[in-house]
């Protein structure tokens, strides 16, 4: 063969090729065609949800909806009730903390005042239970002489030297609250004060033994972090006025029967002496 | 674990009071009647976490003690706080200036002084 013939039956070959490739995708092209066409009338067939099943759906949602916003509420309600509770159990121990610490400082103050039989060691007490649980700046403790019917300071703090002793039994304030036995609180801010009146102090507790009474507890200033009396305070002033009069009034006969006691033993052994000469 | 706390007083019933208030919050006391005996109760217990200290006391006051424990050096990792009355400002300040490390007033208010013991040495947790 020439070459021109050559070079045609190659150029026919190479067309041959490109057409056999255009028959071949043409092929696949026609099954994916049919492939589809099958997937259409699939589908076609498929039962479609009515209008109505749609509603009744989105019905059936809305009521859930309505019933879980429902249960959110109700749990929100819940959790309020819940933090309310916990926030009384809070108050409530605070309360409760605070009650324990009164009923702590009110058994420390009655052991305290009987753990003595020495009458200025009692009288040191009641002091320290003023000035320290109570919070008083000025105050004084005043016995009642019976034979003259009269009340003088035995113990004091921070008291200037014009406070006045020798009360007279139903006179003035401290007077009378020693002679009815009535507790005297004065009414009012008891930090309203321009400066201490010892004839009109804030306070007098009298000492009682049953009804009897021994002395009293003057209170005229209280100190300046302390504004006001609380629940406590008027525990600890009846406590005082049973207690402290009892500390006081056992601590002074012990006192009197250890002297007297002092005294007869003297005698005794006066007495023994003056045998034992004679003999 | 129980806090140990020097109670530095010469009154039985702040001791006790004290006793009785901080058992709750498991505090330990060791009781001193004054500032001499509250040196040998530190030298006693070197464990000790914190010291309460009364200014007006006999033998030795509050601020004779700080003043010692400022010299001796070796107490100074022991926070000590002054028990203070109102109106005797001058002697808490002077004590603070000396190294102490807080005050509570008198009367004493017991959630006062435990918030005071907690700022001081924290408990665990």
């Amino acid at each position: 063969m020439d070459p021109e013939g050559s070079a045609i039956s190659k150029k026919v070959e190479d067309f041959l090729n490109v057409f056999r490739k255009g028959e071949e995708f043409t092929q696949e092209l026609l099954k994916e065609n049919e492939k589809l066409r099958f997937k259409i009338a699939q589908l076609e067939t498929r039962p479609q949800p009515s209008h109505r099943e749609d509603g009744g759906q989105v019905n059936s949602l809305a009521e859930k909806i309505r019933l879980l916003e429902e249960e959110n509420s109700a749990l929100l309600d819940k959790f309020r009730l819940v933090e309310e509770e916990n926030k009384d159990f809070a108050n409530r121990y605070v309360e409760v903390e605070a009650e324990n610490n009164n009923l702590a400082n009110l058994y420390v103050a009655s052991y305290q005042l009987h753990s003595t039989l020495d009458f200025s060691e009692s009288l040191k007490i009641i002091l320290e239970i003023v000035m320290n649980l109570i919070g008083a700046e000025e105050f004084s403790i005043v016995m009642l002489d019976e034979k003259t019917n009269e009340l003088s300071i035995v113990a004091q703090e921070g008291m200037g030297p014009e406070a006045r002793s020798g009360i007279r039994l139903g006179q003035g304030i401290i007077g009378t609250a020693a002679k009815t036995g009535e507790a005297y609180y004065r009414q009012g801010d008891p930090t309203e004060l321009s400066g201490v009146d010892y004839d009109h102090p804030l306070i007098c507790i009298p000492l009682k033994i049953k009804e009897h009474v021994i002395g009293a507890i003057v209170i005229y200033k209280l100190l300046i972090q302390k504004p006001e009396l609380t629940g406590v305070d008027y525990e600890l002033f009846s406590m005082l006025a049973g207690h402290a009069a009892t500390a006081l009034f056992s601590s002074q006969l012990y006192s009197h029967s250890e002297r007297k006691l002092t005294t007869i033993q003297s005698f005794l052994d006066l007495l023994k002496d003056k045998k034992s000469s004679s003999s | 674990m129980l806090k140990k706390v020097l109670v530095i007083d010469d009154s039985a019933l702040i001791h006790q009071m004290y006793k009785m208030a901080l058992m709750r919050y498991k505090c330990t006391i060791i009781s001193a009647k004054n500032g001499q005996s509250g040196l040998d109760e530190l030298a006693r217990h070197p464990d000790i976490d914190l010291v309460l200290l009364d200014i007006n006391m006999p033998v030795m006051g509050g601020l004779e003690f700080l003043q010692k424990v400022k010299e001796l050096g070796k107490y100074s990792n022991i926070p000590i706080v002054i028990v203070s009355t109102e109106g005797k400002e001058e002697d808490t300040k002077k004590g603070m200036e000396m190294g102490a490390k807080g005050y509570v007033t008198k009367p004493i208010q017991t959630a006062a002084l435990h918030a005071m013991i907690e700022k001081l040495i924290p408990s665990p947790g």
